[in-house]
């Protein structure tokens, strides 16, 4: 504890043990969300705008895809966070590299819930 | 000044293994699907903004390149599961003697080749 430098705030957000717990539970809840897109979309074909719009304003694709955006990022974050915290050191930008990664991925996920709003009104 | 903490294994002195392999590739794996959420933001974004902008976003998914590059991402999605599954079975405690870990390693890679198999053939045919 005592090499870090002084000021570097080396806390994580969360503790480790929800951290892991988390990660696991949106392990299990993706595979599921995944698993149904997975074999729809296999099946679908090619879409046109009209048929694109139909698959996604139907009642339970557009539930899936926001489970799938949600707990995807939100997977996709919990993920990230430990491959940065691996590879790059704590005076080397670690905490504003998560920070920023962590932005990308709540506009990814703004994005593409206020599509499937647009979409569906 | 004494070492705060073990050190990761010198990657450069260490031997690739199936179990080195595999493990960094669950995490190269699961950068490239994070990439993915962007390709699937794009596309709903497409269909949100009319037929004109998704007939663009049709024709990049549609183009052989944009299908290679899905084919891609259906490799890292299967091997990310799969590999995600034998994970979840170590926390379970199921599978850690060495021999259970490459055992377990040859089946998540011989379930990524059928499933991303059986994928893009009932994509195709």
């Amino acid at each position: 504890m005592a090499d870090f430098p002084a000021g570097i705030d080396h806390r994580p957000r969360i503790s480790g043990v929800r951290h892991w717990r988390w990660q696991r539970i949106s392990a299990l809840a993706l595979f599921v969300a995944m698993a149904y897109f997975v074999f729809v979309v296999s099946r679908l074909g090619t879409l046109d705008h009209a048929q694109a719009v139909a698959f996604v304003t139907a009642p339970i694709n557009m539930l899936g895809l926001v489970c799938l955006v949600v707990i995807g990022l939100f997977h996709a974050s919990l993920g990230l966070e430990v491959v940065i915290e691996d590879y790059v050191p704590l005076n080397k930008g670690r905490r504003p590299l998560i920070y920023t990664a962590k932005a990308a991925l709540l506009i990814v996920g703004v994005a593409s819930l206020w599509s499937l709003v647009v979409t569906a009104f | 000044m004494a070492k705060a903490r073990p050190m990761s294994p010198h990657l450069q002195v260490y031997r690739p293994q199936l179990t080195s392999i595999l493990s960094i590739t669950h995490r190269a794996s699961g950068v490239v699907l994070t990439t993915g959420t962007l390709v699937l933001a794009l596309w709903l974004i497409a269909v949100a903004s009319g037929p004109e902008t998704f007939a663009i976003m049709a024709a990049i998914v549609g183009h052989p390149l944009g299908q290679f590059v899905l084919f891609g991402y259906s490799v890292a999605l299967f091997y990310h599961a799969c590999n995600g599954i034998r994970h979840l079975s170590w926390d379970l405690g199921f599978g850690l003697t060495i021999p259970d870990v490459y055992r377990s390693g040859y089946v998540v890679l011989g379930a990524t080749c059928g499933l991303t198999a059986l994928l893009w053939l009932s994509v195709w045919f």
